[in-house]
């Protein structure tokens, strides 16, 4: 019994081999299980074998089910894996394609859907499925033959329903309420004490006579996180812009520094002081995360800034920075959604928005009730999670998996 | 002021200085200590060890230089084991300053191959590693969420070539192997946010069985996929590398790093007590043997460490302040940063998107000459119109491609988030409650975190916890109640977070430490020489004893002055 | 124009990459590669203008003196030289006039960068840059100990371009990281105090966590240090990230949602 898994692993390696090392040429002869041997040693073949198109796929894939044959588990129960064969005709010749352990019902048949690659599967052609059942000594009796079956791509992913439902569900809430709020329905917000802060940061710059900082995060112009840094960050502009104030934003990236530019500049325009944007007050620093940190480190402790905001992304150097800001004497307001750098935020800073926060700080330095308009649909997902959650924990615990299945998104 | 008044108001350099003489203290008399192995660690090491030979590991190392001290015992320890299985390794560095690295890693792995090694009692023939035979390292890309869901289609997508700029065709391992179909497994080391896209942009999307090594301060986080199924192990900084190094039975730097984790850990709480003592009384009233060691150094090697020696210590000095060798550092960095990362860009992102494709037969041809790809002619205009910053007049033209860049990343975030934080939390919240085990095993245990007890708790914490979140309802009431009870989850959850930290951090300094002691006096002495290490020591204590000195020389200046010091600030 | 094409386009796109998500189908596959490829182009595009930023930023610093300015030189100098280096590429062991050739295009560089400042002695400092790039083309051409490659990535593995990679930036990056370790021990030091319910919650709860890695507090505190950090890990901790991560989702869905339906245009500066 010890070696069997030895053999196993032998068995396994000798299929590979030969799948691989296979020249075009060999595949026109005969499998090697036409050798002869005492038919009573055969292993029974699977049963039932059924071929169709992989689903919720780009094709290029077929999935095979079968029974297991009946010496898998039980009767002499030496089957230790199935080899999957595949062809173009029913006669054959089948080549191996592929493994499944001993057990299993189903495999998937995937190949590459590239035309260079030595295992391109052409779509809407005719292929034919075999499955071998295969013994510790070796011995291979295959089933009957499957197809023919084509593969093809889909155009929706049915497996993702529940996702697709959530995200129109959760569009029209916020549509709604944005419209809503735009009619002039009068919205509720309660205060963040963060927020509140960013105005009195302001001023106490403004009468100290030092600058701001504004750090953008590690996060690329892509990330949503970044794109809230943005409008924060145009908030601020415009009231230090108001203010008078010196703005300082080194950033990571340059698609970063081009697009806080235009934000930067905007709102000195707004603020109707375009005059005073001064173009080298955001300016780009480098690329790579220890040697921004060394960077930005210096600026603050030269240019002593009386206020420094963090929103965005921010990994590791996220207490490099606020203790450096600390040392400085800075006050400082964080917000990020990296939840590994939430504490040191919390522990370093004199206000950190937590997580979703950051998502919400937009709308409330602006109060424009459209953009409050969202936060209500936020909540009311939020509530829905929550009922959701406790329904499907009832279902689940009275023995009624079906409600948390139907939300399961398989891939 | 009273004793309490100076335990409450410790400069910070002090608490710096007592970090380092105890670190160091504790390196320079090493032994071992004792590890306890966690389930998520095992189940790693127990998944890879059950394998059948040729199977293929996907090891993304996504980490710099600067998680080597966490993460590279956890890559070498994890890659020796599958080559001494016999496992195939495809390995990516998602990570800017990753690729030297983990070539470098790769090349040291492969020859302590060559020894015989007896590991957890059962024997290891010694074997030569080939590339393309016995790993494959697919090199950089920049933009990991992107290289992952290219990934998934087919390898060859994002990495027509490897990192030594072999065709992936030719190299014999990647014969039918396509996308993540194909591998056993994939165990992403990381120390950045990458992890977050193999789970979210990877596992969930293709699904495919996924163990990560992360940085301590990240651990917390992957706890709730550990949770949910998504991940089947996590190994988490210094420690979890210190576990699984035990597992391996392969003692490396993790496990000789452990004394000074554990000594610089009791300072930090030492010095917490002390803070939290004032404040009340006060308001009453190592180098891995394998391999074999290179027996001579170059003259210009040594040379290059003294000056990486010299840098270490450079950015050290603002622990103290702002010094012009800092700002030396300082400057340094950022230029050669930022030539460093332009040159990456110009050699993996423009030359082989834009202009040259390399053929198969190692011959490169002028891309614009061929007709198949015309259509990347709109993505260079739009780069093109980027350009049109440089002039204050056109310089609008810029905001078209950079609307684009957001409408690509805003569109595909609204989906593939909600799939992943919130579907898949929200089926992870639907657990079964499990009634038979309601107060912890043997009994009645409160602290058993299975318990069905337990998971109510984690139930109510997190909705409690959104409750906090909701925005547009005062917090008053019932609701009220729920969102103070969500507060104190959060910050319990964030003070565990960072108790689990500080561990990862502390490691960081060590992986300092050891390469003053190693990297630097391994290039200053020949390392045949048995006193070599001496040679280190003596090193060091003088530094040790020039900080001392000036800091002696900064309290007598202290103390000589403290009157005008006080003027100073009244004034 | 100015404002209304850019919304339009993150209007179209973001719907785009909204819809792909659900569409496996090889055609939607081939456009939703084809825009990471954009991505990636533009990006590789835009560098120029941030390493043109660098530059504004430290000559601005050198023309007026500002404190410090000498170390722009260092900064500037070791960009080009970083460049060089990726570009070049030894063809045996012997180095020629290579570092000669470095030298040369570094101080045609700061020779342009003081014809910018100096604008009465422009003439003489553009010339003396002109004779560097002259002396660096003919360097170039004549010495065979070394060649350029511009659209071959020989250059990453060239020796400089590793060594400082190696020795210069692995010392600092590695470093700066490592300094966490005081920071994090100052931090804990100043902010850790028993001020308020809450930060008390943090506070305990971050001595238990770590006093679970002391083996020496262990014999004193017994196992349920082990056993309640572990809990404390697996339960709040647990609860705690589910509720941010699900916070995070919908408040990032919601964001998007408002940028591609040009509700929210913050990030042109328009609220």
């Amino acid at each position: 019994m010890r070696y069997r898994p030895i053999l196993l692993f032998l068995l396994i390696l000798l299929c590979f081999t030969t799948a691989l090392g296979q020249e075009p040429t060999d595949e026109t002869e005969g499998p090697p299980d036409t050798v002869v041997v005492d038919s009573s040693l055969l292993p029974a073949p699977v049963t039932n074998l059924q071929a169709r198109d992989t689903e919720d796929d780009n094709g290029h894939s077929v999935t095979l089910t079968w029974d297991v044959s009946t010496d898998d588990g039980s009767g002499r129960d030496d089957v230790y894996m199935y080899m999957i064969y595949r062809s173009m005709s029913p006669e054959g010749p089948f080549d191996s394609v592929g493994v499944a352990m001993k057990g299993a019902t189903e495999h998937v048949n995937s190949s590459s859907k590239d035309r260079a690659q030595p295992d391109f599967m052409p779509d809407h052609t005719d292929y034919y499925y075999q499955v071998g059942a295969v013994t510790v000594g070796g011995l291979i009796t295959r089933s009957d033959v499957a197809g023919p079956v084509q593969s093809y791509g889909q155009f929706f992913n049915m497996g993702r329903i529940p996702v697709f439902v959530f995200v129109v569900v959760f569009c029209a809430l916020v549509v709604f309420f944005v419209a809503s709020a735009r009619k002039g329905a009068d919205l509720y917000v309660r205060p963040l004490a963060g927020i509140e802060a960013v105005d009195d940061a302001i001023g106490r710059a403004t009468e100290m006579g030092r600058p701001i900082l504004y750090v953008l995060g590690l996060g690329t112009a892509e990330m949503v996180a970044t794109i809230a840094s943005f409008t924060i960050l145009g908030r601020v502009a415009k009231r230090v812009a108001e203010y008078q104030t010196k703005l300082i934003v080194p950033c990571y990236e340059s698609i970063v520094m081009a697009v806080a530019q235009e934000v930067v500049k905007s709102a000195y325009a707004d603020a109707g002081r375009p005059d005073d944007y001064d173009e080298d007050s955001v300016f780009f620093v480098t690329s790579l995360q220890f040697a921004y940190v060394a960077a930005v480190n210096g600026i603050m402790l030269r240019e002593l800034p009386a206020t420094n905001v963090y929103m965005g992304k921010f990994f590791a150097e996220s207490l490099l920075l606020a203790e450096t800001g600390s040392i400085a004497g800075s006050i400082q307001i964080a917000g990020t959604d990296e939840i590994a750098q939430i504490p040191f935020f919390i522990v370093a800073c004199d206000y950190t928005l937590i997580g979703e926060e950051l998502y919400a700080a937009s709308a409330y330095l602006g109060r424009e009730p459209i953009l409050l308009g969202s936060l209500k649909a936020q909540d009311l997902a939020k509530a829905a999670v929550v009922i959701i959650a406790l329904a499907g924990l009832i279902a689940t615990t009275f023995g009624w998996p079906g409600f948390a299945e139907a939300l399961h998104v398989e891939n | 002021m009273n004793i309490f008044d100076k335990m409450m108001l410790i400069d910070r350099r002090w608490v710096f200085l007592f970090l380092v003489v105890v670190a160091v203290t504790a390196y320079v008399f090493p032994h071992q200590i004792p590890i306890l192995i966690e389930a998520e660690v095992r189940s790693i090491h127990g998944f890879i060890d059950t394998l059948p030979k040729g199977s293929i590991v996907f090891v993304p190392m996504d980490y710099d230089p600067g998680s080597m001290a966490e993460l590279h015992p956890m890559t070498y320890a994890i890659i020796e084991q599958c080559w001494r299985r016999e496992l195939k390794v495809l390995v990516t560095a998602l990570s800017q300053n990753g690729p030297g690295m983990a070539d470098q890693a790769l090349r040291d792995i492969a020859d302590s191959l060559r020894l015989d090694r007896t590991y957890n009692g059962e024997f290891f023939e010694g074997r030569e590693i080939v590339n393309g035979v016995d790993y494959a390292f697919l090199g950089y890309k920049p933009y990991p969420a992107m290289v992952i869901l290219a990934l998934g289609q087919d390898f060859r997508l994002p990495f027509p070539l490897d990192y030594y700029g072999t065709p992936l065709d030719s190299l014999p391992m990647m014969q039918g192997v396509s996308n993540f179909d194909d591998v056993a497994c994939a165990v992403n080391i990381s120390g950045t946010n990458a992890t977050d896209y193999w789970i979210s942009y990877g596992q969930a999307r293709f699904n495919f069985p996924l163990a990560i090594g992360v940085t301590g301060v990240s651990t917390a986080q992957y706890y709730p996929y550990y949770g949910s199924g998504q991940l089947f192990g996590i190994m988490g900084g210094m420690l979890g590398a210190a576990q699984y190094e035990a597992l391996a039975d392969n003692p490396g730097l993790a496990r000789s790093g452990m004394p000074i984790q554990l000594y610089a850990h009791l300072v930090i709480i030492a010095f917490v007590i002390m803070g939290n003592i004032g404040y009340f009384a006060t308001r009453r009233a190592r180098k891995r043997a394998a391999g074999g060691g290179r027996s001579t150094m170059e003259f210009t090697t040594f040379l290059w460490a003294t000056f990486a020696a010299f840098l270490t210590l450079a950015t050290f000095s603002f622990l103290y302040k702002d010094n012009p060798l800092y700002r030396f550092a300082e400057s340094l960095v950022v230029g050669a940063t930022t030539g460093y990362f332009a040159i990456i860009l110009w050699h993996n992102g423009l030359i082989p998107k834009l202009v040259y494709e390399r053929l198969d037969d190692g011959h490169w041809y002028y891309f614009w000459l061929d007709a198949s790809r015309p259509y990347y002619l709109i993505p260079a205009i739009l780069g093109i119109m980027i350009w049109t910053r440089f002039s204050k007049k056109y310089s609008w033209i810029s905001r078209w491609p950079l609307a684009l860049y957001i409408g690509i990343g805003a569109g595909a975030a609204i989906p593939l988030e909600m799939k992943a934080r919130v579907n898949e939390q929200l089926s992870a919240m639907m657990r079964e409650i499990d009634w038979s085990n309601f107060v912890g095993h043997g009994g009645f245990n409160l602290i058993d975190p299975f318990s069905g007890l337990s998971q109510l708790i984690v139930f109510a914490g997190a909705v409690c916890a959104l409750v906090y979140f909701f925005f547009s309802k005062a917090h008053t009431g019932a609701l009220g109640g729920m969102a103070k009870f969500g507060i104190w989850i959060l910050m319990i959850g964030f003070g565990a977070s960072f108790g689990f930290t500080v561990m990862a951090r502390i490691s960081l300094f060590i992986n300092r430490v050891q390469f003053m002691d190693t990297g630097w006096s391994q290039a200053a002495w020949d390392t045949t020489n048995p006193n070599y290490h001496a040679g280190f020591q003596i090193f060091f204590w003088l530094i040790v004893l020039l900080v001392v000195a000036y800091t002696i020389f900064e309290i007598v200046k202290h103390v000589k002055r403290p009157k005008e010091a006080d003027q100073v600030e009244s004034g | 124009m100015k404002r209304q094409i850019p919304v339009l386009l993150v209007f179209a796109f973001g719907v785009f990459t909204l819809f792909q998500f659900f569409v496996p189908h090889e055609s939607s596959e081939w456009v939703y590669e084809f825009l990471l490829d954009w991505i990636l182009i533009i990006g590789v595009f835009a560098m120029a203008v941030g390493i043109w930023s660098l530059f504004r930023v430290s000559v601005e610093k050198i023309k007026t003196r500002k404190s410090g300015w000498g170390y722009s030189y260092i900064t500037l100098g070791s960009l080009i030289a970083m460049m060089v280096f990726g570009f070049t590429v030894r063809n045996g062991e012997a180095w020629g006039w290579f570092f000669a050739f470095v030298a040369a295009i570094v101080l045609a560089v700061f020779l342009v960068i003081q014809a910018v400042i100096d604008r009465g002695k422009a003439y003489l400092f553009a010339g003396l840059a002109g004779l560097c790039v002259a002396a660096a083309v003919v360097m170039a051409a004549l010495d065979p100990a070394w060649s350029i490659h511009f659209q071959t990535a020989e250059g990453l593995q060239s020796t400089m371009f590793r060594a400082v990679f190696d020795y210069t930036l692995i010392p600092i990056f590695a470093t700066m990281f490592s300094l966490l370790a005081f920071f994090i021990a100052s931090a804990a030091y100043r902010a850790f105090r028993a001020r308020n319910l809450m930060a008390t919650l943090l506070l305990l709860a971050a001595l238990i966590v770590m006093s679970r890695f002391n083996p020496f507090l262990q014999p004193i505190l017994g196992e349920y240090v082990a056993k309640t950090s572990n809990w404390l890990m697996n339960v709040p901790n647990m609860a705690a990230q589910r509720a941010i991560i699900m916070g995070v989702g919908l408040g990032i869905a919601a964001t998007a949602l408002k940028v591609v339906l040009g509700i929210e245009r913050g990030y042109m500066g328009k609220g």
